[in-house]
């Protein structure tokens, strides 16, 4: 009996020892996710985003691109906002190429002709801001055809694919489109035949190709989406309407500096209400070839600026209304594709127009010969007078954040 | 082909498998021992598993018996990215892992007997999609394209060990035992190489420009075999009626494998625009432009490898006490020497095929192992059992082909004696790994995600004796 009250005391010491010992080591030691911090994904729809586009949604600007002017995109800024991760093509520095320093002498910031992309600490596994500079609507599918404006950076960005084939890798949840502008913008900037019609994708074939470019995003059923109207090209400082030069040669401005001795303005250039028949209120010129005129006069060498439509390098009033026609066609079918998918739709151009009234902002008349670092287009335009600054790509977040939430009831915080 | 292309393939040679043991090892040799957590050491089953749990155990087993059992394995486990939150499964099969005894006693002190037994292998399957479908000529997406396939995504490896062995009751108090294994290698394993990785020219990889992380250009495939010797000793010691005292120690074994790597292109569907930074025509396909990298002598032509890994030798010493006569408690250590897996060398035949070093810093481990038995009755045994381990593996190795750690094992078991002659046993275990971060890329990455592993075994035996 007594050993066997002696042995049950051995087993229940056993047993306790032993589930102490199992408790004592059996506890986990479990490791943690390492999420990126401070990232809360604004609603599910958002979980892969891919914003498809041109120069603008990659963030190209001051004529060049980099890490620094990429992570300024609004696609960026929209996707923090949305608490997704997002990644983009990052290129290392100066840029490929580099940014302008001073657009008006071409200097840059030196380096190669075109940088590397960055080797990044995490390979990405897909790229979410497949846009590409340069790009139509063509060249959302199709990359060979040499209508799609291909450049080094397709390649650089895209490595082989088109920017609806990246898409298909990453299975968006939720897409932004922005693409049209290059469409239209190559006719306003061509500085040896400024508007030239020739370089606008007609409105019909522009729409098929959208159209065609909306089915292969439609063949991997995102959530949603928001469709980003075509930009006015004809408002970006770039271009300066034939009756600012006027106004400036004839003393009209209070404080602007005066234009050389030798350059000369036709009276066709002044607006129309001051000298009926004349049209310098409708007539655009392009930058390189105002700049190259005043350089010209600046040489003591007399140069005249005409505003008659036998000038091939301005923008006569019919190229103005076609270019203006055809961004209206665009974005009147972009509107409706938007509809017709229930997405959100935003169109750039109020927002963009409503600059014009900031002090400083969008600037009728170049700065010529100042270096970038005085924003010599305002500050809404980065230093090639096309491209927008960081600062538009900011009201360009918000307004498409506004658009978004407006749509689809979501609460994407506000952009900082 | 750059260097690093190349570390994926060695680490698929060296690191081969998902395992219920620490490191690479297995420790289910048998269907009883495995109901009480792998304690043997001070007192092995008699089912002929003393073999290779301790060899000493074979002294004064009595008849001649034949024991065959299998443990099957069932693992289940992801990798769950950190950055972007996805998660991708294990695609591991059902894998058994069997094993085989035959014992006779020659005197009542002496018995001699063969084990057949893998101590170290196993498989790990993940996800094999490619980016591109060629079939369908459309992208896969994010959820179907494991990342990890780059540096293995079919791993296997077979050590089979034979190991003829003799028991000797050198007193009624203390068992010796001696096995001498032969050990038949084999492994087989598959991984895919990323283009964006390769270097068209020095200095610069194909991601410089632009070509998207995660292409699939070609499939690695190893296969290799070798064999080894490998030495099992141990000894129990009956310290009185009640209590045993046990230990076995098994050599290491260096393997010398042979074989061959292939290599078989895959499609990337990506085409080159104009005005690239290479300077080739716009609509050049890439697979064009890669394809010479396969002819004959280029640096993915198929070609012979060599290299050699040594299987860690293991110690484990226990205790074993009769605490009444129907309860058994048993408590083992277990110490396997991993860090003998400190480097893996490849070779290749083929010149343009640059050789490999790879480090790979595995530690020491340490195991504890508490069981216990109870007999119900003269023909019923319920077993039951926890053990701990600690993680091979480094920080810097957690990698697809062994996302290893430390891990809590629970089991329960059952002994059946069915006839006089027939002894049946079942055995069921769980492992639950601790949640380890590792990786998915270069070691230069590091660690970009966590991997959760657990496993279910499932083990049958069946003993005959006469």
């Amino acid at each position: 009996m007594e050993r066997q009250s002696h042995m049950r005391i051995s087993m229940r010491t056993l047993t306790a020892a032993g589930l102490g010992l199992v408790l004592g080591v059996a506890a986990c030691n479990d490791e943690q996710l390492a999420p990126p911090p401070g990232q809360v994904l604004a609603d599910p729809m958002f979980a892969r985003y891919v914003s498809m586009g041109n120069s603008i949604t990659a963030g190209f600007q001051s004529g060049g691109i980099n890490a620094a002017t990429q992570n300024q995109s609004y696609a960026v800024l929209l996707a923090d906002a949305m608490g997704t991760t997002f990644y983009a093509p990052l290129m290392n520095l100066p840029g490929c190429p580099s940014l302008y320093t001073n657009v008006f002498t071409q200097t840059r910031v030196p380096g190669p002709p075109c940088a590397l992309r960055q080797s990044q600490a995490v390979p990405p596994p897909y790229i979410n801001n497949v846009a590409v500079p340069g790009a139509v609507v063509l060249s959302i599918y199709n990359n060979v055809d040499p209508a799609a404006n291909a450049n080094a950076l397709t390649t650089f960005f895209l490595g082989g694919l088109t920017q609806t084939q990246m898409m298909q890798r990453v299975a968006p949840t939720f897409v932004s489109i922005w693409i049209g502008n290059n469409d239209v913008l190559g006719a306003a900037t061509n500085s040896a035949n400024g508007g030239d019609s020739a370089l606008v994708t007609p409105v019909a074939t522009f729409t098929a190709r959208y159209d065609a470019m909306l089915d292969s995003v439609d063949a991997v059923s995102p959530q949603g989406g928001v469709l980003v109207a075509v930009a006015n090209v004809t408002a970006i400082p770039f271009l300066s309407a034939g009756a600012t030069y006027w106004a400036l040669k004839n003393g009209l401005v209070p404080g602007a500096p005066a234009l050389p001795d030798s350059f000369f303005v036709d009276n066709n250039c002044a607006p129309s209400t001051v000298i009926p028949g004349s049209r310098g209120d409708s007539v655009l010129v392009g930058f390189p070839y105002g700049g190259l005129l005043l350089g010209t006069a600046t040489a003591g060498v007399r140069a005249t600026l005409s505003c008659a439509d036998t000038i091939p390098q301005i923008i006569a009033p019919a190229e103005v209304i076609k270019l203006v026609s055809a961004v209206l066609q665009y974005n009147a079918h972009i509107a409706g594709a938007a509809t017709a998918r229930g997405w959100a739709y935003w169109d750039p151009n109020p927002a963009f127009d409503s600059l014009k009234t900031v002090a400083g902002a969008v600037a009728p008349f170049p700065a010529f010969g100042a270096p970038c670092s005085a924003n010599p287009f305002g500050t809404a335009f980065s230093c090639d007078g096309v491209h927008p600054s960081a600062s538009t790509h900011h009201l360009g977040a918000v307004k498409l954040r506004e658009a978004i939430n407006a749509t689809y009831g979501t609460s994407i915080p506000a952009i900082p | 082909m750059r260097r690093s292309a190349w570390y994926a393939v060695g680490l698929l040679l060296g690191v081969p498998a998902l395992l219920p043991g620490q490191g690479f090892g297995v420790y289910e040799h048998g269907t009883c021992t495995m109901g009480r957590a792998g304690t043997a050491a001070a007192s092995p089953c008699a089912d002929g598993s003393a073999i290779f749990f301790n060899p000493a155990g074979l002294g004064g087993l009595s008849g001649t018996r034949i024991s065959a059992g299998v443990t099957m394995i069932a693992a289940g486990g992801s990798f769950t990215d950190d950055a972007t939150g996805q998660t991708w499964d294990l695609d591991n099969p059902v894998i058994p892992v069997p094993n085989l005894y035959i014992t006779r006693a020659f005197s009542p002190k002496f018995t001699a007997g063969i084990g057949v037994f893998v101590p170290y292998g196993l498989e790990t399957r993940w996800g094999d999609a490619a980016a591109y479908d060629s079939v369908s000529g459309t992208f896969n997406t994010p959820d179907e394209v494991f990342p990890g396939r780059f540096l293995g995504w079919n791993s296997k490896l077979q050590s089979i060990y034979i190991q003829p062995t003799i028991g000797f009751q050198v007193s009624p108090r203390l068992q010796v035992g001696l096995g001498v294994a032969y050990v038949i290698s084999k492994v087989d394993l598959k991984q895919r190489v990323d283009l964006s990785e390769q270097s068209p020219q020095a200095g610069v990889t194909f991601a410089q420009l632009g070509v998207p992380t995660g292409t699939d250009f070609a499939q690695a495939h190893l296969e290799a075999d070798g064999s080894s010797i490998a030495v099992n000793v141990g000894a129990i010691w009956q310290v009185n009626d009640r209590v045993a005292i046990g230990g076995h120690y098994m050599s290491r074994s260096t393997i010398d494998y042979s074989g061959t790597a292939t290599f078989d292109q895959i499609q990337t569907g990506l085409t080159l625009a104009p005005s690239n930074p290479l300077g080739l025509p716009g609509g050049t396909p890439v697979d064009a432009l890669v394809a010479p990298q396969f002819a004959a002598g280029g640096p993915l032509s198929n070609t012979d490898a060599t290299t050699s890994i040594t299987m860690p030798d293991q110690f484990s010493l226990g205790v074993a006490f009769q605490a009444t006569e129907r309860w058994k408690v048993l408590v083992d250590w277990q110490m396997v020497m991993w860090h003998v897996f400190d480097k893996l060398d490849l070779d290749f035949a083929n010149a343009a095929t640059p050789d490999i070093s790879l480090n790979e810093e595995y530690k020491n481990t340490n195991g504890v192992r508490f069981g216990m038995e109870f007999a119900q009755s003269a023909t019923l045994t319920f077993r039951g059992g926890y053990l701990h381990h600690q993680g091979a593996a480094p920080a810097q190795t957690v990698t697809p082909l062994l996302p290893e750690g430390a891990r809590n094992e629970f089991t329960v078991g059952l002994g059946w004696q069915m006839s006089p002659k027939l002894h049946a046993d079942f055995g069921y275990q769980y492992i639950r790994q601790d949640d380890r971060r590792g990786r998915v890329f270069d070691e230069t990455v590091g660690n970009t995600g966590l991997y959760l592993f657990n496993g279910h075994l499932v083990g049958l035996g069946l003993s005959l004796t006469f």
